[in-house]
Protein backbone atom coordinates (compact mmCIF):
# COMPACT_ATOMS: atom_id res chain seq x y z
CA UNK A 1 0.00 0.00 0.00
CA UNK A 2 1.52 3.38 -1.15
CA UNK A 3 0.14 6.71 0.46
CA UNK A 4 -1.99 9.32 -1.82
CA UNK A 5 -2.85 12.88 -0.82
CA UNK A 6 -6.62 14.18 -2.15
CA UNK A 7 -6.33 17.76 -2.31
CA UNK A 8 -9.91 19.57 -3.20
CA UNK A 9 -10.47 21.88 -5.49
CA UNK A 10 -13.97 24.25 -6.55
CA UNK A 11 -16.01 23.68 -3.31
CA UNK A 12 -19.10 25.27 -3.73
CA UNK A 13 -20.07 27.95 -1.08
CA UNK A 14 -22.79 29.26 -1.78
CA UNK A 15 -25.06 27.06 -1.35
CA UNK A 16 -28.11 27.24 1.04
CA UNK A 17 -28.18 25.62 4.09
CA UNK A 18 -30.78 22.55 2.36
CA UNK A 19 -28.43 22.22 -0.22
CA UNK A 20 -25.53 22.21 2.13
CA UNK A 21 -26.83 19.62 4.46
CA UNK A 22 -27.12 17.43 1.40
CA UNK A 23 -23.42 17.84 0.30
CA UNK A 24 -22.03 16.98 4.07
CA UNK A 25 -24.40 13.90 4.15
CA UNK A 26 -22.41 12.73 0.83
CA UNK A 27 -19.08 13.64 2.44
CA UNK A 28 -20.01 11.67 5.44
CA UNK A 29 -21.26 8.64 3.09
CA UNK A 30 -17.81 8.90 1.70
CA UNK A 31 -15.93 9.26 3.93
CA UNK A 32 -17.04 6.28 5.79
CA UNK A 33 -17.15 3.88 2.19
CA UNK A 34 -13.31 4.55 2.19
CA UNK A 35 -13.19 4.13 6.19
CA UNK A 36 -14.53 1.08 6.10
CA UNK A 37 -12.28 -0.64 3.24
CA UNK A 38 -9.60 1.43 5.41
CA UNK A 39 -8.40 3.56 3.01
CA UNK A 40 -8.42 6.43 5.33
CA UNK A 41 -4.67 7.11 6.23
CA UNK A 42 -5.63 10.61 7.93
CA UNK A 43 -8.95 12.20 7.02
CA UNK A 44 -7.51 16.11 7.06
CA UNK A 45 -9.68 18.79 7.49
CA UNK A 46 -11.68 21.23 5.32
CA UNK A 47 -9.75 24.61 4.79
CA UNK A 48 -11.09 27.71 4.83
CA UNK A 49 -11.26 29.85 1.80
CA UNK A 50 -8.17 32.46 2.71
CA UNK A 51 -5.32 32.75 4.41
CA UNK A 52 -1.88 34.82 4.13
CA UNK A 53 0.64 33.34 1.73
CA UNK A 54 4.40 33.92 3.45
CA UNK A 55 7.14 34.15 1.00
CA UNK A 56 10.36 34.78 -0.44
CA UNK A 57 13.60 35.64 1.59
CA UNK A 58 12.19 38.73 2.80
CA UNK A 59 9.08 36.64 4.09
CA UNK A 60 6.89 39.16 2.76
CA UNK A 61 3.35 38.51 4.02
CA UNK A 62 0.30 38.47 1.50
CA UNK A 63 -3.44 38.14 1.52
CA UNK A 64 -3.67 34.85 0.15
CA UNK A 65 -4.14 32.67 -1.98
CA UNK A 66 -4.69 34.44 -5.21
CA UNK A 67 -6.02 31.66 -7.13
CA UNK A 68 -9.16 31.77 -9.09
CA UNK A 69 -12.05 30.54 -6.22
CA UNK A 70 -12.07 27.41 -8.38
CA UNK A 71 -8.30 26.84 -8.14
CA UNK A 72 -7.70 27.28 -4.55
CA UNK A 73 -7.25 24.27 -2.32
CA UNK A 74 -10.25 23.79 -0.15
CA UNK A 75 -9.34 21.00 1.64
CA UNK A 76 -7.47 18.11 1.78
CA UNK A 77 -6.85 14.25 2.89
CA UNK A 78 -4.15 11.37 3.20
CA UNK A 79 -5.69 7.82 1.91
CA UNK A 80 -4.08 4.60 1.19
CA UNK A 81 -4.68 2.87 -1.94
CA UNK A 82 -2.36 0.16 -3.96
CA UNK A 83 -0.70 2.36 -6.65
CA UNK A 84 -1.97 5.89 -8.69
CA UNK A 85 -4.66 4.03 -10.09
CA UNK A 86 -6.07 2.57 -7.41
CA UNK A 87 -6.25 6.36 -5.71
CA UNK A 88 -7.70 8.20 -9.09
CA UNK A 89 -10.44 4.75 -8.82
CA UNK A 90 -11.18 6.21 -5.06
CA UNK A 91 -11.24 9.73 -5.57
CA UNK A 92 -14.13 9.18 -8.33
CA UNK A 93 -16.44 8.59 -5.38
CA UNK A 94 -15.75 12.52 -4.04
CA UNK A 95 -18.92 14.66 -3.92
CA UNK A 96 -16.86 17.85 -4.81
CA UNK A 97 -16.87 16.01 -8.55
CA UNK A 98 -20.63 16.22 -8.32
CA UNK A 99 -19.95 19.90 -7.61
CA UNK A 100 -17.93 20.81 -10.52
CA UNK A 101 -15.02 20.46 -8.32
CA UNK A 102 -12.16 18.59 -8.86
CA UNK A 103 -9.57 15.85 -6.56
CA UNK A 104 -5.95 16.21 -7.34
CA UNK A 105 -4.62 13.05 -6.32
CA UNK A 106 -0.64 13.19 -5.47
CA UNK A 107 1.62 10.01 -4.12
CA UNK A 108 3.54 10.70 -1.15
CA UNK A 109 7.10 11.44 -2.22
CA UNK A 110 9.55 9.67 0.37
CA UNK A 111 12.89 10.66 0.60
CA UNK A 112 15.88 7.60 0.81
CA UNK A 113 18.61 9.52 2.33
CA UNK B 1 -39.93 21.79 42.57
CA UNK B 2 -38.79 24.59 40.17
CA UNK B 3 -40.02 24.40 36.50
CA UNK B 4 -36.55 23.76 35.28
CA UNK B 5 -35.76 20.80 37.61
CA UNK B 6 -38.24 19.05 36.16
CA UNK B 7 -37.15 20.41 32.82
CA UNK B 8 -33.56 19.48 33.92
CA UNK B 9 -34.70 15.94 35.18
CA UNK B 10 -36.48 15.08 31.74
CA UNK B 11 -33.70 16.04 29.50
CA UNK B 12 -30.80 14.93 31.35
CA UNK B 13 -31.33 11.54 30.16
CA UNK B 14 -31.79 12.20 26.91
CA UNK B 15 -28.56 14.54 26.88
CA UNK B 16 -26.50 11.61 28.49
CA UNK B 17 -27.71 9.31 25.84
CA UNK B 18 -26.40 11.37 22.86
CA UNK B 19 -23.59 12.45 24.56
CA UNK B 20 -22.58 8.84 25.30
CA UNK B 21 -22.84 7.65 21.88
CA UNK B 22 -20.74 10.22 20.55
CA UNK B 23 -17.58 10.10 23.27
CA UNK B 24 -18.21 6.33 23.97
CA UNK B 25 -19.77 4.28 26.86
CA UNK B 26 -15.92 4.79 28.89
CA UNK B 27 -16.67 8.71 28.98
CA UNK B 28 -19.73 8.38 30.71
CA UNK B 29 -18.32 10.63 33.38
CA UNK B 30 -17.53 13.04 30.55
CA UNK B 31 -21.08 12.83 29.02
CA UNK B 32 -21.87 13.42 32.90
CA UNK B 33 -19.95 16.40 33.17
CA UNK B 34 -21.01 18.31 29.59
CA UNK B 35 -24.64 17.60 31.48
CA UNK B 36 -24.01 19.18 34.35
CA UNK B 37 -22.11 22.08 32.66
CA UNK B 38 -25.61 22.64 30.19
CA UNK B 39 -27.42 22.97 33.01
CA UNK B 40 -25.18 25.44 34.51
CA UNK B 41 -25.09 27.45 31.56
CA UNK B 42 -28.97 27.59 31.79
CA UNK B 43 -29.32 28.51 35.00
CA UNK B 44 -27.00 31.38 34.22
CA UNK B 45 -28.59 32.59 31.35
CA UNK B 46 -31.93 31.79 31.91
CA UNK B 47 -31.89 34.07 35.40
CA UNK B 48 -31.24 37.02 33.00
CA UNK B 49 -33.01 36.26 29.81
CA UNK B 50 -35.84 34.46 31.15
CA UNK B 51 -36.39 30.83 29.63
CA UNK B 52 -35.73 30.11 26.08
CA UNK B 53 -39.31 29.45 23.89
CA UNK B 54 -38.22 25.82 23.76
CA UNK B 55 -35.98 25.10 26.49
CA UNK B 56 -35.12 21.61 25.92
CA UNK B 57 -33.55 22.72 22.05
CA UNK B 58 -31.83 25.09 24.14
CA UNK B 59 -30.51 22.91 26.45
CA UNK B 60 -29.71 19.94 23.46
CA UNK B 61 -27.80 22.41 21.36
CA UNK B 62 -25.81 23.94 24.54
CA UNK B 63 -24.68 20.05 25.06
CA UNK B 64 -23.94 19.53 21.59
CA UNK B 65 -21.73 22.80 20.83
CA UNK B 66 -20.13 21.65 23.65
CA UNK B 67 -19.55 18.20 22.71
CA UNK B 68 -18.05 19.69 19.61
CA UNK B 69 -15.75 21.80 21.58
CA UNK B 70 -14.70 18.91 23.75
CA UNK B 71 -14.28 16.85 20.58
CA UNK B 72 -12.02 18.77 18.85
CA UNK B 73 -9.58 20.14 21.81
CA UNK B 74 -9.60 16.24 22.68
CA UNK B 75 -9.38 14.11 19.38
CA UNK B 76 -5.73 13.85 19.31
CA UNK B 77 -5.24 12.51 22.92
CA UNK B 78 -8.44 10.76 23.34
CA UNK B 79 -10.48 8.01 21.85
CA UNK B 80 -14.36 8.70 21.83
CA UNK B 81 -16.98 6.59 20.61
CA UNK B 82 -15.02 3.01 18.57
CA UNK B 83 -18.38 2.90 16.07
CA UNK B 84 -18.05 6.20 14.62
CA UNK B 85 -14.21 6.01 15.32
CA UNK B 86 -12.50 8.41 12.36
CA UNK B 87 -15.30 10.52 11.53
CA UNK B 88 -14.96 12.43 15.04
CA UNK B 89 -11.43 13.43 13.81
CA UNK B 90 -11.24 14.94 11.26
CA UNK B 91 -13.90 18.96 10.51
CA UNK B 92 -15.14 17.29 7.47
CA UNK B 93 -17.49 14.95 9.17
CA UNK B 94 -17.18 15.94 12.90
CA UNK B 95 -20.12 18.27 12.95
CA UNK B 96 -22.81 16.63 10.59
CA UNK B 97 -21.73 13.64 12.48
CA UNK B 98 -22.81 14.74 15.96
CA UNK B 99 -25.87 16.81 14.46
CA UNK B 100 -27.26 13.18 13.28
CA UNK B 101 -26.94 11.70 16.36
CA UNK B 102 -28.54 14.89 18.40
CA UNK B 103 -31.10 14.81 15.68
CA UNK B 104 -34.55 13.60 17.72
CA UNK B 105 -35.41 10.09 16.35
CA UNK B 106 -31.75 9.07 16.39
CA UNK B 107 -31.84 10.56 20.67
CA UNK B 108 -35.21 7.94 21.02
CA UNK B 109 -32.91 5.06 19.96
CA UNK B 110 -29.57 6.04 21.52
CA UNK B 111 -31.96 6.53 25.28
CA UNK B 112 -33.25 3.02 24.83
CA UNK B 113 -30.03 1.58 23.52
CA UNK B 114 -28.60 3.32 26.90
CA UNK B 115 -31.45 1.32 28.77
CA UNK B 116 -30.45 -1.68 27.63
CA UNK B 117 -26.56 -1.16 28.22
CA UNK B 118 -27.82 -0.76 31.48
CA UNK B 119 -28.74 -3.82 32.23
CA UNK B 120 -25.00 -5.15 31.97
CA UNK B 121 -25.36 -9.06 32.88
CA UNK B 122 -22.78 -8.26 35.19
CA UNK B 123 -25.31 -5.95 37.46
CA UNK B 124 -27.74 -7.27 39.84
CA UNK B 125 -31.23 -6.00 38.62
CA UNK B 126 -31.68 -3.58 41.81
CA UNK B 127 -28.39 -2.26 40.12
CA UNK B 128 -29.66 -2.02 36.95
CA UNK B 129 -32.89 -0.49 38.10
CA UNK B 130 -31.09 2.29 39.69
CA UNK B 131 -29.54 3.27 36.95
CA UNK B 132 -31.49 3.50 34.68
CA UNK B 133 -33.69 5.62 37.10
CA UNK B 134 -30.70 8.09 38.11
CA UNK B 135 -28.88 7.64 35.04
CA UNK B 136 -31.14 8.25 32.54
CA UNK B 137 -35.06 9.25 34.38
CA UNK B 138 -33.54 12.18 36.27
CA UNK B 139 -34.40 10.36 39.60
CA UNK B 140 -31.69 11.62 42.76
CA UNK B 141 -29.61 9.58 44.67
CA UNK B 142 -32.15 9.74 48.02
CA UNK B 143 -35.23 9.50 45.44
CA UNK B 144 -33.95 5.69 44.21
CA UNK B 145 -32.93 4.67 47.75
CA UNK B 146 -36.76 5.28 48.90
CA UNK B 147 -37.74 3.63 46.30
CA UNK B 148 -35.85 0.85 46.93
CA UNK B 149 -36.44 1.08 51.05
CA UNK B 150 -32.63 1.20 51.36
CA UNK B 151 -29.97 3.71 52.42
CA UNK B 152 -28.32 6.74 50.98
CA UNK B 153 -24.89 5.78 51.16
CA UNK B 154 -25.84 2.02 50.08
CA UNK B 155 -27.60 3.86 47.14
CA UNK B 156 -24.93 6.05 45.95
CA UNK B 157 -22.02 2.91 46.12
CA UNK B 158 -24.66 0.88 43.75
CA UNK B 159 -24.76 3.65 41.54
CA UNK B 160 -21.12 5.02 41.18
CA UNK B 161 -20.08 0.94 41.20
CA UNK B 162 -22.71 0.13 37.65
CA UNK B 163 -21.51 3.55 36.50
CA UNK B 164 -17.73 1.75 36.67
CA UNK B 165 -19.36 -1.42 35.11
CA UNK B 166 -20.66 0.63 32.73
CA UNK B 167 -17.73 2.66 31.31
CA UNK B 168 -15.42 -0.57 31.68
CA UNK B 169 -18.05 -2.28 29.06
CA UNK B 170 -16.30 -0.18 26.63
CA UNK B 171 -19.26 -1.05 23.59
CA UNK B 172 -23.06 0.32 24.11
CA UNK B 173 -25.57 -2.11 23.35
CA UNK B 174 -26.47 -2.07 19.87
CA UNK B 175 -30.12 -1.42 18.72
CA UNK B 176 -30.92 -2.42 15.07
CA UNK B 177 -33.60 -1.54 12.86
Amino acid sequence: MSEFTFFFRGRDRSQSQDQMQKTTQRWVAWFKELGEKGHIKYPGHPLEHTGKVVSGKQKNVHDGPYAEAKDVVGGYMLIEARDITHAVELSKGCPILEAGGSVEVRPVEKFNM
Amino acid sequence: MAPSDLLFRREAGRMIAALTRIFGMHNLALAEDVVQDAFCRAVEVWKFRGMPENPSAWLMATAKNRALDVLRRQRTAHTFAPELGRLLESEWTLAPVVEEVFAPDAIKDDLLRMMFSCCHPRLAEEARVALILHVLCGFSVGEVASAFMSGHAATEKRISRGKKVLAGSKRLFEVYH
